[in-house]
């Protein structure tokens, strides 16, 4: 155990260091050798520490900001007189309605070929929403400026899924609501998600099904987007049915683990 | 990444962070805050460096800092539209990260294996070998570091390697200015005693101020 005095005096050293000393403090380190010693002692950690560590490679770096921008929730709407922009959002809503309707009859029309030729193909009952230019388009500005979580997804990939029918649910207003969903933290393993989930306040967990307005969310039917990860390493969306962790890849919304809850 | 593909390229180099320009921050603070993603890109890229270098410290290991730094970046998106420009931008990065990294030592907690040695309580080196000598050892470092508990560590890490003042500090870890001066002094003075012998000793906590 150290003597206390030292313990004082290696904090009048160290704030003399930071420059942090009182006019008093510091004629009484420059009248001390010994105070003197250890102010330069003191210097050879703080430059050791100072010296440039190990920097992050530019693929670690780049990964990161990819991940965190995937997270980015969609900005407020700007506040906007409403009689100037009625026009333009009564002609959103009608194209909304009319690219819902396609991409509903899309994906029926996909589900009933794929059912007809090899039987249905949900795997893992993963399914990822239509992401048909015309849909993309329909949605206006909310949709384009939620473009962070989409930028991170790749536009293929779309074939080995199959195309939802959840765009029925993307109406104007839905897309304007949306946001994205919570992130939770890391996990690396069964226990830390249900650590994650388990922290989770049940006012976080969205009372409604995954939302769908990004053009390339994902969407687990009948589960709910309980919130966003890092699982070992990847971001990821986690969806939760009949007491029953999904958790989907954001980048492609392929199913990387099922954690039972209980 | 991090524990399951270790970014081995985190060797690599080693560099200074780029100075931190305020205005510029707010500039892009205020940009990101509505919706501007090249913006918020931008300030991601700008304090990647200084976020990195501190969980690296703190955390001890390339891996670990990069899930933690990840981690914090990700917070850092998320809290966004609710910075409010109070501290500055910069410090309150400092505060994000700090708890990010914080959380990522308390999942290495509950991953430590028993029975097999962890980073904590690493003995001091050889008294013989001079101080200025051992500090440049980088693992020497790392394990005096780890050495520190970690209230010590954090207020010496956000002064010698972020470059905070104390009150920056104090706000950053929300005690008074004088714990943080207590703090940074005795983390000082265990890391001396850990590298060069120098009055070996434990450390040990400082009595709480008001």
């Amino acid at each position: 155990m150290s003597d206390p005095s030292d313990d004082q005096r290696d904090e009048l050293a160290s704030a003399y260091l930071d420059g942090d000393a009182t006019p008093a403090e510091r004629a009484q380190v420059e009248a001390d050798p010994a105070l003197v010693r250890r102010v330069a002692e003191l210097g050879v950690v703080r430059a050791a520490l100072g010296a440039p560590g190990p920097s992050a490679g530019a693929e670690t770096r780049d990964r990161a900001i990819t991940a965190a921008l995937a997270t980015a929730s969609p900005p407020a709407a700007t506040v906007t007189p409403i009689d100037r922009h009625r026009s333009s959002r009564r002609a959103l809503v009608v194209l909304g309605a009319a690219a819902a309707a396609v991409a509903v009859i899309a994906a029926v029309a996909v589900v009933a070929t794929r059912s007809s030729n090899t039987g249905t193909s949900t795997s893992a009952g993963v399914s990822t929403t239509a992401r048909a230019a015309g849909s993309t388009a329909s949605f206006g500005p909310e949709t384009q400026s939620a473009g962070a979580a989409t930028s991170a997804a790749p536009t293929g990939g779309v074939s080995s899924t199959t195309v939802a029918a959840s765009a029925a649910g993307r109406d104007a207003s839905a897309a304007a609501a949306t946001s994205a969903p919570p992130y939770l933290g890391v996990a690396d393993d069964d226990s830390e998600l249900r650590a994650l989930l388990g922290a989770t306040s049940a006012s976080a967990v969205s009372p409604l099904p995954a939302p769908a307005s990004a053009a390339n969310s994902c969407t687990v039917p009948g589960a709910t987007l309980v919130g966003t990860v890092t699982w070992q390493g990847t971001l990821a969306h986690v969806f939760v049915a009949n007491g029953v962790a999904t958790v989907i890849q954001v980048s492609d919304c392929r199913p990387i683990a099922t954690v039972p809850l209980t | 990444l991090g524990r399951n593909s270790p970014p081995t390229e985190t060797q690599a180099t080693a560099r200074y962070p780029e100075p931190i320009d305020a205005a510029a921050d707010a500039e892009l603070v205020v940009a990101a805050q509505g919706g501007d993603e090249a913006a918020l890109d931008a300030l991601l890229r700008a304090h990647y460096d200084r976020v990195y270098a501190l969980c690296r410290r703190i955390t001890g290991n390339d891996a670990d800092a990069a899930d933690a730094a990840q981690d914090a970046l990700i917070s850092i998106v998320r809290g966004l539209p609710r910075f409010d420009g109070r501290s500055s931008f910069a410090t309150w990065v400092y505060r994000v990260t700090s708890n990010a990294c914080l959380d990522e030592l308390r999942r290495r907690r509950r991953r430590a294996v028993p029975g097999l040695p962890d980073h904590e309580g690493s003995e001091p080196t050889d008294p013989t070998v001079p101080l200025d000598t051992t500090v440049t050892d980088r693992f020497t470092l790392d394990e005096a570091l780890a050495g520190l508990p970690e209230d010590y560590r954090l207020a010496v890490v956000l002064r010698d390697v972020a470059d905070l003042d104390y009150a920056e500090i104090a706000s950053v870890l929300d005690i008074p200015p004088g714990t943080v001066r207590s703090r940074i002094a005795r983390g000082r003075a265990a890391l001396a005693a850990s590298l060069g012998g120098n009055r070996a000793s434990p450390p040990r906590r400082p009595t709480p101020q008001p």
